[in-house]
């Protein structure tokens, strides 16, 4: 079978659909469940605010339906910021001079003792691109300390081949995180000028092939403000949602919409998205997938997560640092700046106010990779 | 009346079992909770932390009075909900397990073959099996001669709020089951309930169409009515339905002398 990138062509125009139609047929449309690939993009096309506007209400019943109003929390712990790739939107660029640091045996478990007693239960781990400070060898340690403290060890490193990611899976780690930032292949390599995240097509596959090696859980997503056309980021990531979810039918998902943080790298985002088009984004991409968590970064201000909350999210984090060790008060950059600091605490707060349950657990120990027996 | 709910040795008043997932908050569980009057709960042990004697949702079922039904949520295939029963069991929490295989996250549908694997072992291992299954009726028998304590067929995708899609074959499980037949899933409305029971249902299992409800206690307290009302219906021996009314005209004269009056049976 084919894998992603050889089916996928970034050229290829995605759709042509009627902008406008009856109000009958929108409310047609609205309402179809399943929602086919066609009347998704239809509903990315209602460029009306009230049609905006019923889409995301729908979007929130169905997340309702699903998920109930529950959220779920999980903290990013970033374990180096050490990397050998030029990316020109991210803080941890190589060719930034930044304070560089891993973590050592000894800061990994303080900073996860200092997780544990705030009370979090679900932890991503994040790393630069550099095998040398942080491959494979040393994720692999991390995760196997990491399953000693959580339920849950998402990674969201480097990509990997099957053999590398499976040793993921041997060392406990539930869930891979990989963003292709932008699915447009000439947008990609104007962005990433070198080092390993060069290759468009590797990192395209990256998902597949942690499929392959037993992971359960993939998340997926593209950066927000890098193409011209927010539309074609959301189809294409449609598309890679919905090839891998056929191909591996036993499998979990996630999705993500980090935007650009305009403080942070860039001097000017390249193409903002708004937050009125992230709802219409988030709210069409749920009616087309009804069962897949939504996820949402502290990148995003307070009072946007707020309500996002409330339109279709799943899962949340709260109290990040970007910083390696930055729970412990290690002196390091950051990748890129938080724009809620709100704490953990505040944030279960402020979930429970809203009339919604906060989850910390909701993983077993004992479910492992998919095996196909 | 004294309608007792035999299951797995135990006795049970209430038909409404409840899950515990989807409520927003654990305050409005405990309300809901108290306002159906079930007696048995089910709670996904991948949301509870077992280690935890001040786990949350634990805390919030009062366990002397309600059954606890843990299920293996989550799990993929029989291995990984061996693996969580009897974390369950070896934790104190209970020996009841509602064996729930799904493969697949998005429609959530059960693994027969699994599933029939894994009620095999921990029958064998002293468990009080209730499996979720597809409303397959050699499936269920299959599951019965292993030595489950119930059946739980759904009646349609769970979550799903539609109602009975599986009627027919529901209704031969029900004929020949010998073990309580408890329907499971796509229950989203009382009078989805109450027809559930009125066909002999033992008992159904309600969680999103209560815990999504605008009001959930108010949507508990619907169900347990609607619970009792259907069992009700179905003791009392419901009439046989018609597609057309019973004439009472052109041929009267059958059951009436020549003279106009009743014939004496």
């Amino acid at each position: 079978m084919k894998r992603f990138s050889e089916i996928f062509n970034s050229q290829e125009v995605f759709f042509e659909t009627k902008k406008s139609s009856s109000e009958s047929e929108f409310f047609k449309i609205l309402h179809q469940q399943p929602l086919s690939f066609l009347n998704f993009l239809y509903l990315l096309r209602q460029e009306n605010a009230l049609r905006i506007k019923l889409i995301a209400v729908h979007a929130q019943q169905l997340t309702v339906q699903r998920f109930g109003k529950t959220i779920q929390f999980f903290i990013p712990l970033y374990l180096s910021n050490e990397c050998q790739s030029l990316c020109v939107y991210c803080g941890f660029s190589n060719h930034r001079k930044i304070k560089r640091t891993t973590l050592n045996d000894v800061q990994i478990e303080k900073n996860f003792e200092a997780l544990k007693r705030e009370g979090f239960d679900h932890v991503l781990l994040l790393t630069g691109e550099d095998r040398l400070s942080s491959g494979v060898a040393y994720l692999v340690d991390a995760i196997r300390r990491a399953k000693k403290h959580f339920s849950f060890v998402g990674i969201e490193v480097f990509p990997m081949s099957v053999e590398d990611y499976a040793r993921m899976v041997q060392a406990g780690a539930d869930n891979v995180v990989i963003y292709q930032e932008t699915y447009h292949a000439e947008t990609y390599s104007k962005m990433h000028l070198a080092g390993e995240k060069k290759d468009f097509q590797g990192r395209l596959d990256a998902p597949e092939r942690a499929l392959e090696a037993g992971f359960r859980k993939v998340g997926l997503g593209a950066l927000l403000g890098l193409h011209t056309d927010w539309r074609f980021e959301v189809v294409a990531l449609a598309k890679h949602l919905d090839y891998l979810r056929r191909k591996f039918w036993r499998s979990e998902f996630t999705l993500s919409f980090p935007r650009i943080n305009p403080e942070s790298i860039l001097s000017k985002v390249p193409h903002p998205v708004s937050d009125q088009e992230l709802i219409w984004i988030l709210s069409s991409l749920r009616l087309y997938f009804p069962e897949v968590g939504f996820v949402l970064s502290t990148r995003e201000n307070p009072e946007l997560r707020d309500r996002l909350i409330e339109l279709c999210l799943t899962q949340i984090s709260a109290g990040s640092k970007t910083n390696p060790g930055g729970y412990t008060g290690e002196d390091s950059s950051e990748q890129f700046s938080i724009r809620d600091e709100r704490s953990f605490s505040e944030m279960i707060q402020v979930v429970s106010k809203k009339g919604y349950d906060p989850i910390l657990k909701d993983w077993a120990p004992e479910f492992s990779g998919i095996s196909i027996s | 009346m004294n309608d007792i709910f035999h299951l797995g040795g135990s006795v049970f008043h209430s038909r409404l079992i409840l899950g515990t997932g989807k409520f927003n908050s654990v305050s409005v569980l405990q309300k809901a909770i108290q306002t159906s009057q079930t007696q048995m709960v089910t709670v996904a042990l991948r949301r509870v932390n077992l280690n935890n004697p001040k786990d949350n949702l634990l805390l919030a079922i009062d366990r002397s009075k309600i059954t606890l039904l843990p299920n293996t949520s989550g799990a993929q295939n029989a291995e990984e909900a061996i693996r969580l029963a009897r974390l369950a069991k070896a934790s104190g929490i209970s020996d009841w397990i509602k064996l729930e295989v799904t493969p697949d996250p998005k429609y959530l549908l059960p693994d027969g073959e699994e599933t029939l694997k894994a009620a095999k072992t921990l029958v064998k291992e002293g468990f009080k099996v209730m499996p979720y299954i597809q409303a397959d009726p050699i499936l269920a028998k299959k599951l019965e001669e292993s030595g489950v304590v119930s059946v739980m067929p759904l009646g349609s995708l769970i979550g799903s709020n539609q109602g009975l899609k599986t009627l027919e074959m529901l209704k031969i499980i029900i004929a020949e089951s010998q073990i309580p037949v408890i329907v499971d899933a796509g229950i989203g409305s009382p009078s989805q309930a109450a027809f559930a029971m009125e066909l002999g249902a033992a008992a159904v299992l309600i969680n999103t169409a209560i815990a999504t409800a605008e009001d959930p206690v108010l949507m508990a307290n619907a169900f347990r009515q609607s619970v009792e009302a259907g069992r009700n219906a179905y003791l009392a021996g419901i009439p046989m339905t018609q597609d057309i009314a019973s004439p009472s005209s052109s041929l009267e004269w059958i059951t009436k002398t020549a003279h106009g009056e009743p014939v004496e049976p």
